[in-house]
């Protein structure tokens, strides 16, 4: 009788020992560091990230970056170019104060005090926004200047702040006065470059955080980072180098998640010009111009073998813009098979039997594994008899010299933050103007694949605007105005109790990470 | 002595002065950080209303007058991506830098100096050898290397101090410090070590020359002939003429520890200056870059002037003013 009791009292004790444990803290290894507390500031992935466990947007993208009701319940399309949305009653932020219309609108003000000085501002979110009104209270509308489809998306990224904030400035926030939010955690303390601390909010709306105190820091050395993690100094940490993937799989006390990311890796090849730099037929001229030319090169590429052996499984072959399970995702459209014998045809029937001489270029401290990446498809490139040689430097040298048009073939990385493909279309493929085509280093341009494009981004009906990105697609890569190679994928590693799902946009949100 | 510091300061404004020019053409040269720090859906229009904000639209010599109009008030300008003072940003990670290097100096000349006199006065012993051999392997591993390895080894494996970070501070006179707490130190102990490794190879390979050329002098015959102990002799005499070629080299050495400890800091996720610069050229942030540089000749400018007083107090034969003797 006596053992069972203390059996059942030790049971008890174990049974409820975890609860109460888990309900502590965290502490994650970043890869990157935040570089404001202004969440309107500057947009950069890291940034972002650190804002979404302290504000909301009306909106919250999900983890597959699909629009979430957040301080919005609700929202219907009164004409073109207006939309209303039902704010969520009762919503408090960090301070005390109640979320209101009034903060909706103040925070939409405050971009273009926010963008001040900024290396990349928030502005384009709110360009196309003409006025903002309170209905009521809990009602708020907004007037765009022409159909905006892409609302909703850019909504997503401005964070809701109280409307005293409204002229606030970043440095002010920087120095941690005033970062109030309606989030899952309220800000605790930042020191650049190294740390930031969030504590739990009480007063979430929705369901409250599992964690009381969340501390994050920066780890730029991926080794570091992991020494970190097998040291027990961090509970979980983001960006696992891709050499260490295998090893910390087949650890018994932690875990690895692996998601396919938002980020595209493609191959960008000068087609504007008859000459080109690095590209040279044995005519003299530029051989990237021809489509077949382009589908020799794609089809050269062994995508299986680039993402399993140099990314060590990190990573899914691509044959568009956008992964699966995206709005506007072609499931037509299929990834060119690795294929040298046709890839060598094709270069025949173009006319170059004996290939051409190649310079491409890569970074080479951008993207995970740049340089490997670049050296590899230079020699599936030669295996076909294009000469390839391959030049890789670091990112600040190399992006200004692509976007002066220096090089002939690049490979680039572009992650696709608006959930679906307008995001990655425009930048990439549009032909190059002072409005459109700015990531466009390769000077592709079809008037046809332009008109869709336009279509889609006035086109606010979903399944309509989803056919016209898909055609916008079906043309481009057609043309292979870019040659998609792989997505990235995106892991953490983590204690074996705690469970995070992953995000395609690589954001590390405590908010998800559970313990089990 | 008045003079010459004031002749030495006039001559660090001058390499200032030379330093920000090249810095600057040279990080001109490099590249645009717009195309660095601008996201990839910013239209043209956008990139150049960013490129205006950021004054970079204009020539270089003009954006290097307004740098250095605004230097000279102490504004040495923003961090392009904190959009906080480059210099304050600097500055509040100095005292973390300071520390480790301190203790990483302290470490080498506690260690190294007793193990190089020992070596120099038996060379030929066993344990000298073994004090040699250990200053090659600390002079020849790399720095990188052994800090992993103490990681995985001490933190990893035996879980005795932690792998990385800076732990508990608290402040002295105003200055946060680590050392004063167990967490602190635990934090402490293995980049200190990491950094002092090399250091101390050097003070060993240096006493160790020093005191075997001594022993070797008339004033030691003499001062045996006196018969003064052997202690006396080695610890006061032999060692006084040793630490004056050892001040310049640790004078100078701390400079490049304060400087670049990069690596350690790196590895070891220690929230010094070091691991701001890295990003700072990865970003091409020119403010930061440039503040973090003149801070740096200001500090080698300062050491070096120290050392030479120094010098002059363990040498009486040097005098400061270079005046005839």
């Amino acid at each position: 009788m006596r053992t069972s009791t203390l059996a059942a009292l030790l049971v008890a004790s174990v049974a409820g020992a975890p609860a109460a444990a888990w309900s502590a803290d965290l502490t994650i290894g970043l890869a990157a560091s935040t570089t404001s507390m202004d969440p309107q500031f500057y947009v950069v992935g890291p940034n972002s990230a650190m804002a979404r466990n302290i504000f909301d947007g009306l909106v919250n993208q999900d983890g597959k970056q699909q629009i979430q009701p957040a301080l919005a319940e609700s929202w219907t399309i009164v004409d073109d170019t207006t939309w209303e949305f039902k704010l969520r009653p009762n919503v408090k932020f960090h301070d005390g104060s109640d979320f209101n219309a009034d903060d909706v609108i103040a925070s939409i003000k405050r971009v273009p005090l926010a963008s001040q000085n900024s290396p990349s501002s928030f502005a384009a979110y709110v360009k196309a926004i003409v006025d903002v009104t309170a209905v009521d209270p809990l009602t708020v509308r907004i007037k765009t200047d022409a159909p905006t489809p892409l609302l909703l998306n850019n909504l997503s990224r401005i964070a809701i702040m109280p409307a005293e904030l409204e002229k606030t400035p970043t440095q002010e926030l920087n120095s941690g006065k005033g970062v109030i939010g309606t989030g899952p955690f309220k800000f605790a303390s930042w020191t650049p470059d190294d740390n930031v601390v969030l504590e739990r909010f009480d007063g979430y709306w929705g369901e409250k955080a599992p964690w009381d105190k969340v501390t994050f820091r920066v780890f730029k050395n991926s080794s570091a980072r992991v020494a970190a993690m097998l040291s027990g100094d961090v509970d979980m940490i983001e960006s696992i180098p891709t050499a260490d993937t295998r090893s910390l799989e087949k650890s018994d006390t932690l875990h690895v998640v692996n998601v396919p990311g938002n980020r595209i890796m493609y191959l960008h090849m000068d087609q504007g010009r008859d000459v080109s730099p690095f590209a040279k037929g044995p005519d003299g001229k530029n051989p990237l111009q021809k489509p077949e030319v382009r589908r020799a090169l794609s089809m050269s590429i062994n995508r299986e073998a680039l993402v399993d052996r140099i990314m060590d499984g990190q990573g899914v072959p691509a044959g568009q813009l956008v992964p699966e399970g995206y709005f506007g995702h072609d499931p037509n459209i299929k990834i060119d098979p690795y294929d040298p014998v046709k890839a060598k045809e094709l270069l025949t029937k173009a006319g170059y039997p004996n290939g051409f001489s190649l310079t491409f270029h890569a970074s080479n401290d951008r993207y995970p594994n740049d340089a490997k990446l670049a050296q590899a498809i230079g020699q599936m490139f030669s295996r076909i008899g294009v000469k390839t040689e391959v030049v890789t430097m670091p990112g600040s040298v190399y992006f200004t010299r692509a976007s002066a048009l220096e090089f002939s073939l690049i490979m680039g990385g572009a992650a696709v933050e608006t959930g679906e493909p307008s995001g990655v279309l425009g930048p990439l493929l549009e032909t190059y103007s002072e409005k459109a085509g700015q990531g466009n280093r390769g000077r592709y341009s079809n008037p046809e694949f332009d008109k869709t494009l336009i279509q889609a981004r006035s086109t606010l009906d979903a399944a309509k605007r989803e056919q016209l990105l898909r055609s916008a697609t079906e043309i481009a890569m057609k043309d292979l105005g870019v040659i998609p190679v792989f997505f990235l994928a995106n892991t953490w590693a983590m204690k074996k109790n705690f469970t995070y799902e992953g995000r395609s946009d690589g954001y590390t949100l405590p908010y998800y990470v559970k313990p089990r | 002595m008045a003079s010459y510091v004031l002749s030495r300061s006039l001559q660090t404004v001058l390499t200032l002065f030379v330093m920000s020019i090249l810095v600057f053409t040279g990080l001109y040269l490099v590249g645009n950080p717009v195309d660095v720090l601008l996201s990839t859906t910013a239209t043209p229009a956008e990139r150049l209303e960013v490129i205006q904000a950021l004054g970079l639209d204009k020539p270089v010599w003009e954006q290097y007058w307004l740098f250095l109009v605004k230097a000279l008030s102490g504004d040495l300008g923003n961090s392009f991506v904190f959009n906080q003072p480059a210099l304050t940003l600097i500055l509040s990670r100095m005292p973390a830098t300071l520390e480790l290097a301190f203790v990483a100096l302290a470490m080498a000349l506690v260690i190294g100096v007793p193990l190089g006199v020992y070596a120099g006065i038996r060379p030929k012993g066993l344990i000298s050898k073994s004090i040699m051999t250990f200053s090659i392997l600390g002079f020849s591993l790399p720095t990188f290397w052994i800090g992993l390895v103490m990681i995985l080894l001490f933190s990893v494996q035996l879980g005795w101090l932690p792998a990385s970070g800076r732990g508990e501070t608290t402040d002295l006179f105003g200055v946060p410090v680590s050392f004063l707490t167990w967490d602190g130190l635990s934090h402490l102990i293995l980049p200190a070590i990491n950094l002092a490794l090399f250091k101390i190879s050097l003070v060993i390979r240096l006493t160790r020359t020093g005191v075997i050329e001594c022993m070797q002098l008339d004033f030691v015959r003499f001062a045996r002939a006196k018969g003064l102990p052997e202690t006396r002799i080695v610890l006061v005499h032999v060692l006084k003429n040793t630490l004056i070629p050892l001040i310049t080299v640790v004078g100078l050495e701390l400079g490049s520890l304060i400087a670049f400890a990069v690596v350690t800091e790196t590895i070891f996720a220690w929230p010094g200056m070091g691991k701001l610069i890295i990003d700072a050229i990865g970003r091409l942030d020119r403010p930061v870059i440039l503040a973090y540089l003149m801070i740096t000749v200001v500090m080698f400018s300062l050491i070096n002037l120290l050392v030479d007083i120094l010098y002059s107090i363990a040498d009486p034969r040097v005098r400061l003013e270079g005046k005839p003797q």
